[in-house]
């Protein structure tokens, strides 16, 4: 931030996104990932606090709308989210952090141990983007195909995420040290049950991989199958099988393997017992 | 029990408690002038290295710099940087700054500038050729034969007739026996042994290490500095700096927290030279990370016990041998490893005892003073052994400590044999709350009811019994003086350093009490080396009882002057007068302190009432603690969930209860971190992988367990109002209670810190 | 450098500060002496002020981006002679040892008074998780939340 020469605090979408064509700019949100940034080439910043119009939780009949600038203590007080939703955001941080860290910034960040995004993957959230050109949605997973430094590239900032009714069955669980720490593996689980069949699974990972991402063996090896501890112990197979644990210098190897196999079943157990 | 005193044992408010509360400047930080300059070392990114060329020229000439120090430019003084009495029992291994580094985040070179970027950039623009050395990690392989030599200097000694051997990386040696331990184990029908090793971990006060160092205008340096040790900080300063003791005046504000890190000289010596170099106020202090890599640790040790039981159930043999990593110096090695033995082995009295301890020197950070200071090491190993046998025996882990602890009345061999670097003292123990704190621990914890493990969660509960010391008899001091002014009150002027402890609160209160008046209307001014007399510092649990008993003293002294002069005001014998609540009774009208003083000051044989007096102790009479623990295992995971911990402490009299409540409760707390999450992790080449509190993970509020705290008031008759210490003890419960606790809940035995759950799961997989 | 304007306990400040100022190193060079800094790096809470009211870490906060806003820091709260029934019960109960850590924590006692006026033990101890305090174990803090907050809800009866 030492080189910054201007910040400008935009008053709508509109403006902010005119503005990520600016040469060495850098989006403000909470700040918790950026303040403490020395990169040099900083120039502006864009501080999006004034963004009330991101600030909103709307639920409707159709879909729940989170705005990229609603925090996660907002998250961990509203009613009527999915439980797997207030988990993710209870389990960042600490309480002023949790006052600041925002959805968008979650999203943005792209770093290993986020805890949001894997919740939502789960969840089949879609991203919304906004740019000069319009507004775009995209499926999370997309958005998380590749870093997302790449994917807000050409002036795309993220202005929501949404999550489409009805809502799947959804557990999230996430593993650390202690309660306030950076995850070493996060696990989310959704499911679509009818008539005692599961006709649609999401199984995502993060943490203990470089970037949140689901597992199609996992959610392959669910499908068709009844709920219950048999589909779930080769689904968390298909998981250590499908999964390469990013080295951290904080746990071994088969250690890792031992989490992703007992947290994807617990992420499933979880999900059954959620809200449908 | 009723109170017989009106001081002594009431919760009185924490005299500095609003103050802090509010906000106001009390820290060093807070103290500095708007133009001091900052200060800040250049540390070693090698383990083991030599520097064969260095170049401070460029760092010298860049704008806003005042000073740079390196091992051109400096005197090259032995000295140790732990803050103990003199001649000091650790080794002089150190220097300012030398031409060979050992460990990564050894000092280089130190820079005074503007501010603190231009500061960064000088230490950047300091030109340093290092000669890679191999280095040694392993402090059990640093002691054998052919292992790196650390300290090759020639001149590194020792400065009191202990054994030291930098040749082979010894930096510190104990050993003394009684009895034939192998005979005895030979005929025992029970023998447990092990090999329990704890991990690097740093006391983390919330204020890191701070010093700010001005000039006044006679020439004298004045160090404000965040320190537990404010006479050892003079004198080593005069030492390092080679400047006389008269020239340095150390004044020490309030401090955040020191847990035994700020019982070290770590960089008031180099602060005091930029100072010096410079003619600029400096200040100096370390960042998050300087003060896990550069500050001080608990050693790290590999401890290996035996216990021999016969089917009585009676301990008859214990052996230790004690292996402390000290690090790249010899900071405490000594006396630490001393009391892995002396406050520990007397707990189970028996007629063969071995204890050995070597302190290695290895390529990793510097062992210190930290809370529990080497009984929290070694508590561990015992106290998980006694389960070990009970096991063996089919006894009650509980029944088997009740059978064998140490009771009043009774002596150990130990506490001759081991001292601090010296012989220790001969003593019997005096008040012993030991029985009460385990029956009423574990009702609280609830120790005979079955625990119900449901699904892949397993409960347990574990115990552990623990002792401490109050101060180091016949080597440590502490003084006090108190003078009486016009309304009443007092000037209260102590050696004694409260670094947040509460002291200034509870010493006040056995001045008060001592005299006969109200704690408000005592003025606690501590540590101020102009200014108060002196002490040795906060550590060793000393400040109750050793600098207590001084102002116990000063307080009786006073209180004889104040019956003088009203004796002579009131025309009456002296003997028939009492002082309550300020004021003298027993004479044909009562008067208060507050007319003595003005009769004292202004009216006739005038006279400052006033008194000093100095305290040295004759034992140390050991606090006494039974602790508990309730977990649930995630045999998934290896998770640990601590869901109740119990502290159940004699400390003698509790001068404040809630202060001593909160010591044993930040201490538990501290203890439980210690034992399940808190260590230092290396890379292959020696440099801390997780300097930050983002990964050197500390208990939060969100992690606690529910906490039971019990004081078991006894009357230690040699303490102030019967009181002993209470600050350390409690940290060094929760290793082996949780360890026990883990075991009773999944049969798997933790001997290695802390529990964290990849440890336990891979045990629970071993066992399986 | 970057023009800013701020009011900090109910004082408008106008200064220009460079661009990676923090809102803690900004709050310290006017002598704010309550904001403390253990870390600088988000992890200790020593720091912690009330940012429009909102609990935060200002050493995360960037002076700049705290422009146009208000910082409030206990300070605020009350003083030794008036204080607030958060500090009397701090003090009273034994919560405050060294005291380093305890401005920060009062400000995020206060926030989560503001939320929960009738704290569980479960609240507090999520409303307290930012702040590290290596002295007292938390026990007597929580303790002290509850006193205050009982206190506090009977000064809103009067």
């Amino acid at each position: 931030m030492i080189n910054v020469e201007k910040f400008i605090r935009p008053a709508t979408v509109a403006a902010a996104v005119s503005h990520l064509k600016t040469p060495d700019s850098l989006v403000l949100a909470g700040g918790t990932g950026v303040t403490l940034s020395r990169d040099p080439n900083v120039r502006t910043v864009i501080d999006l606090s004034e963004l009330k119009e991101l600030k909103s939780i709307e639920l409707s009949d159709e879909r729940i709308r989170l705005g990229a600038m609603v925090t996660m203590t907002q998250l961990r007080r509203a009613s009527g989210l999915p439980s797997a939703l207030v988990a993710a955001a209870r389990a960042i941080g600490s309480t002023p952090l949790r006052n600041v860290i925002t959805v968008g910034g979650e999203l943005a960040r792209g770093v290993y141990w986020n805890d949001l995004p894997v919740a939502l993957l789960a969840m089949g959230a879609v991203v919304e983007l906004t740019s000069e050109s319009g507004v775009e949605k995209i499926p999370i997973a997309a958005f998380l195909a590749e870093h997302p430094k790449k994917t807000l590239a050409g002036g795309k900032l993220i202005t929501a995420v949404e999550i489409g009714r009805p809502l799947a069955q959804v557990g999230y669980v996430k593993f650390a040290r202690t309660e306030v720490d950076y995850a070493i593996c996060n696990l989310a689980a959704g499911l679509r049950v009818a008539d005692g069949v599961i006709r649609e699974a999401r199984v995502a990972v993060g943490a203990i991989v470089p970037l949140a991402r689901r597992v199609p063996e996992a959610e392959q090896a669910l499908v068709g199958a009844a709920p219950g501890e048999e589909a779930f112990a080769r689904a968390a197979k298909a998981v250590v099988e499908a999964v390469e644990p990013r080295p951290d210098f904080r746990v071994g190897r088969e250690y890792q393997r031992q989490l992703l196999e007992s947290l994807t079943r617990r992420a499933l157990e979880t999900a059954t017992q959620s809200e449908q | 029990m009723t109170n017989k005193f009106s001081q002594v044992g009431t919760n009185v408010r924490k005299v500095d408690g609003m103050a802090l509360a509010t906000g106001g400047s009390l820290f060093v930080a807070d103290l500095a002038p708007e133009n001091a300059l900052c200060g800040m070392i250049l540390t070693s990114p090698h383990a083991h290295a030599r520097i064969v060329r260095m170049d401070i020229s460029r760092a010298e000439a860049l704008d806003g710099v005042y000073a740079v120090l390196y091992h051109g430019n400096v005197p090259r003084i032995l000295h140790t940087t732990a803050g103990q009495g003199f001649p000091e029992p650790s080794p002089y291994d150190t220097v300012m700054f030398d031409n060979k580094v050992r460990y990564v985040g050894d000092r280089v070179a130190a820079v005074a500038a503007e501010t603190p970027e231009i500061a960064a950039q000088a230490l950047s623009l300091i030109e340093v050729e290092y000669e890679i050395l191999e280095p040694v990690f392993d402090p059990v392989k640093a002691l054998q034969p052919g292992a790196p030599v650390i300290h090759d200097e020639p001149d590194a000694h020792v400065v009191i007739p202990v054994p030291y051997d930098k040749d082979r990386n010894l930096a510190a040696f104990v050993e003394t026996s009684v009895g034939d331990v192998d005979g005895a184990l030979a005929k025992c029908d029970v023998v447990v042994t092990g090999t329990y090793t704890t991990q690097y971990a740093q006391h983390c006060p919330i204020e890191p290490h701070i010093t700010l160092c001005e000039l006044d205008p006679y020439g004298r340096v004045r160090i404000t500095s965040s320190t537990q040790v404010p006479w050892h900080v003079r004198r080593i300063v005069a030492q390092c700096c080679e400047i006389p003791v008269r020239r340095i005046r150390v004044v020490k504000p309030r401090i955040g927290g020191g847990f035994g890190a700020k019982q070290e000289v770590l960089i008031e010596d180099v602060c005091t030279m930029l100072c010096l170099r410079s003619g600029q106020p400096v200040l100096m202090e370390y960042s998050r990370k300087d003060e896990f890599v550069s500050s001080r640790t608990r050693h790290p040790s590999v401890c290996t016990t035996t216990l021999g039981l016969t089917k009585d159930g009676k301990i008859q043999a214990i052996r230790m041998h004690m292996v402390l990593n000290t690090g790249a110096y010899g900071s405490h090695a000594l006396t630490v490893g001393s009391n892995c033995g002396s406050k520990v082995l007397p707990m189970y009295p028996c007629e063969h005892i071995e204890f050995k301890m070597e302190g290695a020197y290895t390529n990793l950070p510097v062992g210190g003073a930290y809370r529990g200071y080497g009984a929290t090491q070694a508590v561990f190993s015992v106290e998980c052994l006694i389960d070990e046998a009970a096991a063996r025996l089919g006894r009650d882990p509980l029944e088997l400590r009740v059978q064998n602890h140490i009771r009043s009345g009774m002596g150990s061999p130990i506490f001759k044999a081991l001292g601090e670097g010296t012989e220790g003292v001969e003593m019997t123990i005096g008040s012993c709350g030991l029985p009460e704190c385990i029956s009423l621990g574990a009702e609280a914890i609830e120790w005979k009811k079955p625990r119900q493990s449901s699904g892949r969660k397993a409960r347990g509960v574990g115990m552990a019994i623990l002792m401490q010391g109050s101060s180091i008899p016949h080597v440590d001091m502490g003084a006090a003086t108190i003078k009486l002014n016009e309304d009443g009150s007092f000037n209260l002027l102590m050696g004694a350093t409260d670094l947040g402890t509460g002291s200034d609160t509870v010493l006040s209160q056995i001045a008060a009490e001592e005299i006969g008046v109200d704690t408000t209307m005592m003025i606690p001014l501590s540590s101020d080396t102009d200014v108060t007399p002196f002490d040795v510092g906060a550590y060793a649990s000393s400040t109750t009882y050793l600098s207590g008993g001084a102002v116990k003293k000063a307080a009786l002294l006073i209180r004889h002057q104040i019956l003088e002069v009203a004796a002579e005001m009131l025309r009456c014998e002296q003997e028939k007068l009492t002082i309550e609540d300020g004021r003298i009774l027993g004479g044909a009208k009562v008067i208060t302190c507050s007319d003595v003083a003005l009769h004292s000051l202004y009216s006739h044989n005038q006279k400052q009432i006033m008194a000093s007096a100095s305290h040295i102790t004759e034992k140390s009479p050991p606090p006494f603690a039974a602790h508990f623990a309730d977990v649930e295992v995630d045999l998934d995971t290896g998770f640990v969930k601590l869901l109740k911990y119990v502290s159940a402490v004699d400390c003698g009299t509790t001068i404040h209860p809630k202060l001593a409540e909160g010591q044993t409760e930040g201490a538990t707390m501290n203890g439980i971190s210690f034992a399940l999450t808190e260590e230092y992790l290396f890379n292959e080449k020696g440099r801390m992988l997780n300097p930050s509190f983002g990964h050197y993970k500390i208990f939060t509020t969100a992690d606690m367990p529910e906490m039971v705290t019990i004081m078991v008031p006894t009357y230690e008759t040699t303490g102030p109002y019967g009181a002993k210490s209470v600050s350390e003890i409690s940290i060094n419960g929760a290793l082996p209670a949780i360890s026990n606790a883990i075991f009773n809940a999944c049969g798997v035995r933790m001997m290695h810190g802390p529990f964290t759950p990849e440890r336990v799961a891979r045990a629970l997989r071993e066992k399986a | 450098m970057i023009p800013i304007q701020l009011d900090i306990n109910g004082q408008t400040i106008e200064m220009e500060v460079v661009p990676d100022l923090t809102l803690l190193d900004l709050l310290r060079a006017v002598g704010v002496a309550s904001v403390k800094k253990g870390c600088g790096e988000g992890d200790c809470g020593a720091c912690g002020v009330l940012l429009d009211g909102v609990y935060v870490k200002s050493c995360l906060i960037l002076a700049a981006q705290a422009s146009g806003h208000s910082v409030e820091t206990v300070e605020s709260l009350g003083n030794v002679e008036h204080p607030h029934p958060l500090q009397t019960a701090f003090v009273d109960a034994g919560a405050v040892q060294c005291g380093f850590c305890i401005p920060s924590m009062l400000l995020a006692a206060k926030s989560l008074i503001e939320d929960h006026p009738e704290p569980t033990v479960e609240q507090i101890r999520e409303g307290l998780d930012g702040n590290l305090c290596r002295c007292t174990g938390y026990v007597k803090q929580i303790e002290a939340v509850q006193t205050a907050a009982a206190v506090m809800k009977e000064e809103d009866h009067d």
